[in-house]
């Protein structure tokens, strides 16, 4: 083998180094276990009169920072939000498909459909993209918002499984950290306060996961953060993000 | 099978007055442009089933006649316009499109079912550089570009000509709806129970259609 070819055949599984090279390369035995999302940490929070969820900005390949201003936390309507992890090709059209087929449940029906309905149908979502995860596509949703009365928090598994969390929650390679964050300063908070943990707990998930993006003031990125009160799905401007953690 | 020969003028005539006869038996609709939007009132005795709905995000749709038939093209515009709209883009999604579609499948049913569909719909439009339109298909799938204001369903022609007469110039939404209101007590012979009032009118998202009550 030439030099040249050895070079490209280098940078090639490099740059294009994946999930499955990962998985596959050891082996064919595919373990469901291993298959987390790489890059992101998304983090939903509830607090005393609502709740909120952030994203960093962060898309990789391999170890190739791919862009850095990606959104990851979604507007579903007035009641709910979603964050994804994951291959972001198959995350940004679940969360189109997801979007579209709630607008058309509401048209046709003329009511929306209620918070567990939402819950349910994503679970479904996620399942059907089932034969890709063993090609390391893997995208795991986390959703958010409000029925009538109360705000809740979804995580899901690979396989469409959902569980409701207890007060916060956060999916992505960062997620371990996140929580770990979390679970040492949560307590009850109002809506600044609670604005302020979840960027800590990300600027934490970002000092050591690598796949994470922190705070880039230099080039002006914060994480979008998005919050559900009792009337209304809104995202927080950056000028409010850097009033709360003091940076203005 | 009868043995009899049938003019198509004859059949086309009879399938006509058949539609025209169930039309009127209905209640009427009124869509009109006002200068906020479009706005459409109904009288419609029931709060749940309703003659006007959200097609996408700056259509608007009202449905006079049965409410199985109007129910029926009502959904299939919905999907329609959500399929489009998904595969392509949400500005791709056109009033004249859903129009077309109407006025396709009511001409269709017309010339080839037994029995044709008694009813009258609106498709109604506000384009992204803020022109309204109102398209009226009727039982056999003619579709026509309405003025600034048009009836379905009862006496819709004769009610039409009237509002045609006295509204020429597009008023406030409230001044609009009280004049509606009006046209179709008039036209009622019994007391109206209920006025069905909706709009398509800028807020903050893209989605126009808004219930008033």
């Amino acid at each position: 083998m030439s030099y040249e070819n050895h070079l490209t055949n280098y940078t090639k599984s490099f740059t294009s180094m994946n999930i499955s090279d990962y998985i596959f390369s050891e082996s064919n035995h595919v373990d469901i276990k291993s298959l987390t999302p790489i890059a992101t940490t998304v983090v939903a929070l509830k607090y005393n009169n609502g709740v909120v969820m952030a994203g960093d900005r962060r898309a990789t390949q391999g170890n190739y920072i791919a862009h850095d201003d990606v959104v990851k936390v979604y507007k579903v309507d007035d009641q709910s939000m979603i964050g994804i992890a994951g291959s972001a090709a198959v995350a940004f059209d679940l969360v189109k498909r997801f979007k579209t087929e709630l607008e058309h449940y509401e048209k046709i029906q003329n009511i929306k459909l209620s918070y567990s309905g939402k819950v349910s149908f994503l679970s479904a979502l996620v399942k059907s993209n089932m034969n890709l995860i063993f090609q390391g596509l893997i995208v795991i949703p986390i959703f958010a918002g409000r029925n009538k009365s109360d705000f809740f928090v979804h995580t899901y598994d690979a396989l469409g499984g959902s569980y409701l969390e207890k007060n916060y929650a956060s999916v992505g390679s960062g997620s371990s950290l996140a929580s770990v964050f979390l679970q040492n300063n949560y307590k009850s908070f109002e809506r600044d306060e609670a604005i302020r943990l979840i960027i800590d707990s990300l600027k934490t998930a970002s000092n050591n996961d690598s796949a994470t993006a922190g705070i880039n003031l230099e080039k002006d990125l914060l994480p979008t953060i998005l919050i559900c009160n009792q009337t209304e799905v809104k995202e927080v401007n950056k000028d409010e993000i850097k009033n709360i953690i003091g940076l203005k | 099978m009868n043995n009899f020969y049938v003019s198509p003028e004859q059949i086309i005539k009879d399938k006509s007055e058949f539609a025209k006869r169930g039309i009127e038996k209905g209640r009427t609709t009124i869509c009109c442009e006002t200068k906020e939007g479009i706005l459409f009132v109904a009288d419609n005795p029931s709060q749940y089933l309703f003659k006007t709905s959200e097609i996408y995000d700056r259509i608007g749709f009202a449905g006079a006649g049965k409410y199985s038939e109007f129910e029926n093209l009502r959904v299939t515009g919905i999907r329609h316009a959500d399929m489009k709209g998904y595969s392509y883009s949400r500005e791709d999604v056109l009033g004249r499109d859903i129009a077309n579609l109407y006025s396709q499948a009511l001409g269709y049913i017309f010339n080839n079912e037994i029995k044709p569909y008694e009813v009258e719909v609106v498709v109604a439009e506000i384009t992204d550089n803020n022109e309204q339109h109102l398209f009226h298909i009727s039982y056999d799938g003619t579709l026509t570009d309405k003025g600034i204001a048009c009836a379905i369903g009862g006496k819709s022609e004769e009610l039409s000509e009237k509002i045609n007469k006295i509204y020429k110039k597009k008023l406030d939404r409230s001044d609009a709806v009280t004049l509606m209101k009006e046209f179709l007590s008039n036209e009622s012979s019994k007391r109206i129970l209920n006025f069905e009032v909706s709009v398509l009118e800028q807020k903050s998202d893209n989605r126009y259609f808004q219930r008033i009550s």
